[in-house]
């Protein structure tokens, strides 16, 4: 019985802090509640408490790698890839919890988001998404996916002026349950096979029985489930359909979070599933998942070719850039491991720096919903629509920014291991998809607006931060990969 | 060769796999409800058959006894006015026979030469003195401390989430303050007046 607390620290400061402001929340006057979700000084202290506890964590795991291995009896998992991970999330979260240190209130509040809870159910995302990235053991990544998945309905469908907004919400319920009952369908044939609902005696058992592993169904179904759902959740192609109306029905700043932070834990967790227990059923499966990516890919590309909605047009993208994400992983070897995590990086930077400049900007008191709405951004705000534009170019892969480098690597991949067609078909692919992201930088650029735009105040330093990352990615890109890789080693 | 085991877990088994297509075909969504008892009766035998007695009985108590009544209750109350058309039924599943398809596919490629009948066992050491709930009770709070916590923070945010849901301060309508009405005075509403006899009082 180990009972490390310090492998869960970060979890547990955010449930703890959560339940804080919950208890906060009942001494507060009705109309003080929806004026303001939590005072700045109270935000402020949430941030620098579980700044220092993340550090610890961030210290004891990946610098004095005192804590490596399992903990809780092998239920939760603490080696540098856990570590990589958080830091990831947290990256893409930190900004879009709704606290009220950040310019992102302003948004939150112009979404009709009126609810006190609003930033408890966002960390409670964070608690989910945490521990998915930690699961070790069935169990933890059932209660994990649900715990990342929950305060999501609740949080999409808390916008009660709106209509979409419970559309958005029933629809990701439905299909947020779905996948989980596929994980758990699959889990329950593993369980039937190995007895146990830990992935470490998978490994062992499937390493030494490998001439079995393909005679038996069982185990079969139950992996072929499990990634199933896993890709339901992640909106692989044919599995996509619920994510178009869900993030059109929500508003930007919940995309924004909707967007990054469940997907980020999930890739993770496919990883560790793929790399670790189930590595010897990986080469089974592999042709499904590569032809899912590439028709992920082609259809995230040719769909958002009409998409007004800029919402919808994103959620092609993700589709879009799930796949390439994927594509790596199947490989199945180190350096496609370590590819679909620099791809996930500076794919998820990329959507936050737009993220930021899309939510800062209203029309008529209203959030941006076409992209039409961004027609004169360059007359009004240059500052905005360059960085913006860095953004999209990134996404689309135009060369000396990052986008263009990540791809560069997953196609080098991809011909290393000699998948010739699949490259030139998601090359094609990606062709086509600069295109709706050029449409966008046109309505930015040259289209004339009839009203006029305004803009919240604005974190220029964090845009900044992020423009130049993007910009100059070349500078930094084998260090990047060369902590990736250290992180991997210990998996 | 099928023994007595076998054949009670196949009939408890098509019945539950009946019970619940019907969940989702009945046009009456009382129909569903019932359908839906009867599934969990089903999956406690099951349960009954693996040895697992405590959890069979928790499941009927809990779900049969608390969750499908109150799913009935609703479903009364909500009332359905217009049951659903079967053309309404398979509206926009273009999608989903597509999904479907590939994994059928994908199963299908799996399963091709390797499908065996599986046939019933009890699983768990059966002499073994310790009953079910003590058995429980032995890894509840050690081994699977976490996940217990777990699940009790899922239901902390299920119960925010019913409250953030339902609860909207509507304006204009009429209710009681508690605090309002036991804090008033009498000399706050109710004016005494010495009433000289033969000129009455003079109203503002």
């Amino acid at each position: 019985m180990i009972f490390n607390l310090l492998t869960i620290l970060p979890e547990l400061s955010l449930v703890l802090a959560s339940i804080f402001m919950l208890i906060v929340g009942v001494f507060k006057e009705k109309k003080q509640k929806n004026a303001k979700p939590v005072s700045r000084a109270f935000s402020l202290g949430i941030y620098i408490a579980f700044g220092i506890f993340f550090f610890a964590y961030f210290y004891e795991i990946w610098v004095s790698h005192k804590f490596h291995g399992f903990s809780f009896d092998g239920l939760i998992a603490s080696d540098r890839m856990t570590v990589i991970g958080k830091v990831l999330v947290l990256i893409a979260a930190s900004l879009w919890i709704g606290l009220k240190t950040n310019s992102t209130h302003a948004a939150v509040l112009r979404a009709g988001i009126k609810v006190y809870e609003y930033p408890i159910l966002s960390l409670m995302v964070l608690v989910g998404a945490f521990l998915t990235i930690a699961s070790n053991d069935f169990l933890i990544l059932f209660l994990a996916l649900e715990l990342q998945a929950l305060p999501l309905y609740i949080m999409i469908t808390s916008r009660h002026e709106s209509q979409h907004s419970s559309e958005a919400g029933i629809k990701y319920f439905i299909f947020g349950s779905i996948a989980t009952a596929f994980v758990l369908f699959g889990a329950a044939f593993l369980y039937g096979y190995a007895g146990t609902t830990n992935f470490s005696p998978f490994a062992n058992l499937l390493f030494f029985t490998s001439e079995s592993v393909y005679e038996n169904m069982w185990l079969d179904i139950g992996f072929l489930f499990l990634m199933m759902g896993l890709m339901i959740k992640l909106a692989v192609f044919p599995f996509h359909s619920w994510s178009f109306d869900v993030y059109e029905g929500s508003a930007n700043v919940q995309v924004a979070f909707l967007i990054t932070v469940p997907k980020i834990s999930i890739v993770f967790v496919l990883i560790r599933l793929m790399y670790g227990p189930f590595a010897q059923l990986v080469p089974m499966i592999q042709p499904y998942i590569l032809w899912l990516c590439v028709a992920s890919i082609v259809w995230g590309a040719v769909g958002a070719i009409k998409q007004q909605n800029i919402r919808r047009l994103l959620a092609y993208a993700s589709v879009h850039n799930i796949g390439f994400i994927l594509l790596p992983i199947s490989i199945g070897s180190f350096e496609g491991l370590q590819i679909s995590i620099e791809y996930l990086t500076v794919y998820t930077l990329s959507l936050i720096g737009f993220f930021i400049g899309v939510t800062s900007l209203h029309k008529d008191g209203m959030n941006i919903d076409k992209i039409s709405d961004l027609r004169g951004l360059w007359e009004h705000y240059p500052k905005i629509a360059i960085l913006m534009t860095i953004c999209l170019f990134s996404f689309a892969g135009i060369p000396p920014l990052a986008g263009f480098w990540v791809k560069l690597h997953v196609f080098r991949e991809l011909i290393k291991a000699g998948m010739i067609w699949p490259t030139i078909i998601i090359a094609f692919a990606s062709i086509v998809a600069v295109f709706y992201y050029l449409v966008v930088i046109r309505n930015i650029f040259f289209e004339k607006s009839e009203s006029k735009l305004s803009k919240d105040t604005i974190r220029f330093d964090i845009l900044m931060i992020i423009g130049s990352i993007l910009a100059l990615y070349p500078l930094y890109q084998e260090s990047l990969l060369r902590i990736i890789e250290y992180s991997l080693y210990t998996v | 060769m099928i023994t007595m085991l076998d054949l009670c877990f196949y009939m408890f088994g098509l019945t539950l796999i009946g019970s619940v297509v019907t969940v989702f075909l009945a046009r009456n969504t009382v129909y569903s409800v019932f359908a839906l008892i009867v599934a969990f009766f089903n999956s406690a035998g099951i349960f009954l058959l693996l040895g697992a007695e405590f959890l069979a009985f928790v499941l009927l108590i809990v779900y049969v006894g608390a969750v499908a009544i109150l799913f009935l209750f609703v479903v009364m109350m909500i009332g359905a006015d217009e049951p659903l058309k079967k053309k309404d039924l398979f509206k926009n599943v273009r999608g989903f026979i597509l999904a479907a398809g590939v994994m059928v596919t994908e199963i299908i490629v799996f399963v091709t030469g390797k499908f065996t009948l599986p046939s019933a066992t009890i699983m768990g050491d059966g002499d073994s003195q310790i009953s079910n709930t003590h058995a429980i009770g032995e890894v509840l709070y050690t081994k699977y401390f976490l996940p217990f916590q777990l699940v009790g923070i899922l239901l902390l945010i299920a119960m925010i989430g019913a409250i953030v849901l339902t609860l909207r301060n509507r304006t204009g309508v009429k209710r009681q303050k508690a605090k309002d009405q036991l804090q008033r005075k009498p000399s706050d509403t109710l004016e005494l007046k010495d009433v000289p006899i033969g000129q009455g009082v003079k109203t503002k």
